[in-house]
């Protein structure tokens, strides 16, 4: 059987200590861009934030997978509409077709309970 | 994320060539294979040498003007490494009849509990790190951006002149990051914080075991200062929150401490410099210098300690001074030391002079104290920052180590003023004159405390005749006795402050939700566009500007409401007015002057006063951040 010195046993089991600390400090460190560890929220954006065009794109971090959106006008008339499926992790692009007038122009994105809303107020 | 295995074995390969190793060959090239150092502390030791020396070959890199970059530091470590192993095969005799100092020989019930309080050690702190390793802590984030920075430019960071930054935090993560490739945004930092954590408590182990000689005392250094206590500030908090100055200070320190005992220790002898006396001396002044590029205020702290190690050494030796006196004159006035030294100056003063002494940051630390956190704390502060059952121990090791003082060992000089120093700069600053927070002091009070602790636990419970000051020693068995005194402290104090310190489970959607921000804003504005976010409702919001890299001022923020009020500090209110009531007069002075046109806020807190106003579209929305454009 191998022998290690009494010295050499601290030095060694402290590098093992450490090695395997790390390592699983390694492991965990990107949980929080995991959907295991980090559920139940989805963001929507304009992908042009700066001009007038509505295109918009929503990121899904959360469990469920069925969106459906909408463009309101002044928050009251609908311009359109449409359902789409996002994986979860996945991001998706959407140029929805309408009108853009010159109103505070909202996209509104449903997914169970869970709403969100961009908007932008449309001056031409 | 860095979790893959080539990644992990290219850090572990930095650690070990970039930082241990040059640590390692510096030892070998100055003491050869000699017995005066023993295994462990040539396991131990090098780390923190191989950290200093790491600067030191940046400022050269610097110095001649050549980018820092994955081959230049390569080349550079390798020269230093070959020019170590050169004098060593060339200086040294490799054949050693000296045998290794006994202090190192561990009983196997000694051994045992070593292992045993390493493990806990390692255990809790990683325990405690696994819901905090993520990249969240504000201070990680900028010490991050500037690591970046680094990274990124090839150079070492400027930081824009600011004092608050110190070049020694950033060179260790920079030089890993260049040579491994690990991301900022891994565990990397926190694992590299890790382990200088953890040799900064092995540093005071081997220190201890040197000063007053004795096993047991520096096996329960491993219970004070690693076990117990072991999240709460200044350990794995620090260590998870980014406070590298003082987790690095906290290396730095008791290294500077070690070496400088190691060089003085002839003195409990004689008068003769030992045979390595002036090697260490050097070794300690490259110590110092390091801390200095390391961290003002540990180097602020070391210099007025250093000033009482004085008093209390020459005073407690005032009828041998005139021998004394030549002595530390033969040690100084050395080619080692010397060279050392005035290497030293030149590489500060002439080659890479750190910010805080160009912009005078002394002047701003030295003076009544100007606020309320700087008048100095209350022994409830201490104690609840330092542990009852630790500081009731460290003031009863004040009175057992002045009642059994050894004048001629100068770690009991170095352990006193350690403590008392700390103690007086923390509780009463305004007799020292000293205008710096308090409790940012006080934080280091809890290493001499626990060798103080440790001291006078084992005085009071060892079983070995040396042991008997003021008579107090039982005759019980030591290790029984310690393991009893432990496990009740263990359960009753120690534990129960670090069990207080774990989170609930980290909810990491915030964390997300901030990155994915911030990365909506890197793609979708440019350096034209200015943007203004919260830092007191956004999580891990410091991060954003690593994203971003357009300057460490930029994003703008909100800082926390606290700061608007004190009156000790105006400043600016517009950060504060651009998100508050963002259509009130002053707010669209602001917009105008800053040029700012995105603002990023959490819709819980802050989105009602945006969503009325035409002239801000909500351009991004999840349920933890939104963020607006200002479109006209």
């Amino acid at each position: 059987m191998l022998k290690i010195n009494p010295t050499n046993r601290i030095i060694y089991f402290f590098l093992a200590l450490f090695l395997a600390s790390s390592a699983y400090l390694f492991a965990i460190d990107s949980r929080y861009n995991n959907p295991e560890y980090n559920t139940d929220w989805y963001a929507v954006s304009f992908t042009d934030p700066k001009s007038d065009r509505l295109d918009f794109a929503i990121e899904n971090f959360s469990s469920r997978t069925d969106f459906h959106w909408e463009i309101l006008a002044d928050n009251t008339e609908k311009i359109s509409q449409g359902d789409v499926e996002i994986k979860t992790g996945e991001r998706k692009e959407l140029s929805p077709l309408g009108n853009v007038s010159d109103k505070k122009m909202t996209i509104r994105v449903s997914t169970g309970e869970n709403v969100q809303e961009i908007y932008k107020n449309i001056r031409n | 994320m860095f979790g893959s295995i080539t990644g992990q074995i290219s850090f572990y390969a930095t650690l070990a060539l970039a930082f241990f190793l040059p640590g390692y060959v510096l030892l070998l090239a100055i003491f050869g294979k000699s017995k005066s150092l023993s295994t462990l502390e040539r396991s131990i030791l090098p780390f923190g040498l191989g950290i200093i020396s790491v600067d030191f070959l940046n400022f050269s890199l610097a110095g001649l003007h050549l980018p820092i970059t994955r081959l230049s530091l390569s080349i550079s470590i390798a020269i230093f490494i070959s020019i170590c192993w050169a004098i060593f095969k060339l200086h040294r005799k490799n054949t050693n009849t000296d045998t290794e100092s006994s202090l190192f020989n561990f009983s196997k019930s000694q051994l045992t509990l070593i292992l045993l309080l390493i493990f806990l050690t390692v255990f809790i702190k990683t325990a405690y790190l696994s819901d905090t390793v993520f990249p969240t802590s504000t201070d990680m984030g900028h010490h991050m951006y500037w690591t970046q920075w680094m990274i990124d430019n090839h150079r070492l960071p400027d930081y824009d002149q600011m004092p608050d930054f110190i070049i020694g935090e950033q060179i260790p993560f920079g030089t890993i990051g260049i040579l491994s490739g690990a991301s900022v945004f891994s565990a990397f930092p926190v694992v590299m914080l890790l382990l200088v954590n953890l040799l900064g408590i092995l540093t005071v182990f081997i220190l201890t075991l040197r000063i007053f000689k004795r096993k047991n005392i520096a096996i329960l250094i491993l219970l004070f200062l690693g076990v117990l206590y072991a999240i709460t500030s200044p350990q794995a908090k620090f260590v998870s929150g980014g406070v590298v100055g003082n987790i690095l200070g906290n290396l730095l320190m008791p290294l500077a401490f070690y070496f400088y005992y190691r060089s003085l220790e002839f003195f409990e002898t004689g008068f003769a410099a030992a045979e390595n006396s002036r090697a260490f001396l050097a070794l300690a002044i490259f110590t110092t210098f390091g801390l200095f590029y390391t961290h003002h205020l540990t180097a602020f702290i070391l210099l007025f300690i250093f000033a009482m190690i004085a008093a209390i050494f020459f005073i407690a030796n005032f009828k041998d001074l005139k021998n004394i006196f030549p002595a530390l004159s033969r040690l100084i006035f050395s080619p080692q030391v010397l060279a050392t030294f005035f290497a030293g100056l030149v590489f500060f003063f002439f080659i890479f002079t750190p910010n805080y002494v160009k912009n005078s940051a002394v002047n701003t630390a030295v003076g009544a104290p100007s606020k309320e956190t700087r008048v100095g704390l209350t022994m409830e502060n201490l104690r609840s920052s330092i542990g009852e059952a630790r500081i009731a121990l460290g003031f009863l090791g004040v009175i057992i180590l002045i009642a059994g003082f050894k004048k001629r060992n100068f770690g009991h000089s170095i352990i006193l003023a350690w403590a008392v120093m700390i103690f007086l700069m923390s509780t009463q600053p305004h007799v020292l004159f000293i205008n710096l927070p308090s409790n940012r002091i006080g934080n280091y009070l809890s290493y001499p405390i626990a060798i103080l602790s440790a001291y006078s636990l084992y005085t009071l419970f060892g079983a070995d005749k040396k042991s008997k000051v003021l008579g107090l020693a039982s005759s019980g068995n030591l290790i029984r006795a310690g393991f009893i005194v432990a496990l009740t402290f263990v359960l009753v104090d120690g534990i129960s402050d670090s069990a207080a310190a774990f989170k609930d489970k980290t909810d990491l959607a915030p964390v997300a939700q901030t990155f994915d921000a911030s990365n909506y804003l890197a793609q979708k504005t440019s350096s034209s566009d200015m943007i203004l976010k919260d830092h007191n409702y956004i999580t891990a919001d410091s991060w954003m500007k690593i994203f971003l890299m357009r300057g460490y001022k930029y994003p703008l923020s909100r800082g926390y409401f606290k700061r608007y009020e004190d009156e000790t500090k105006p400043r600016e209110m517009c950060t504060l007015q651009m998100i508050a009531s963002p259509d009130n007069a002053e707010a669209r002075d602001c917009f105008a002057e800053t040029g700012t046109d995105f603002i990023m806020i959490n819709p819980r807190y802050d989105s009602a006063q945006f969503r009325k106003l035409k002239n801000f579209d909500q351009t991004y929305s999840s349920s933890g951040i939104n963020i607006y454009y200002r479109n006209n």
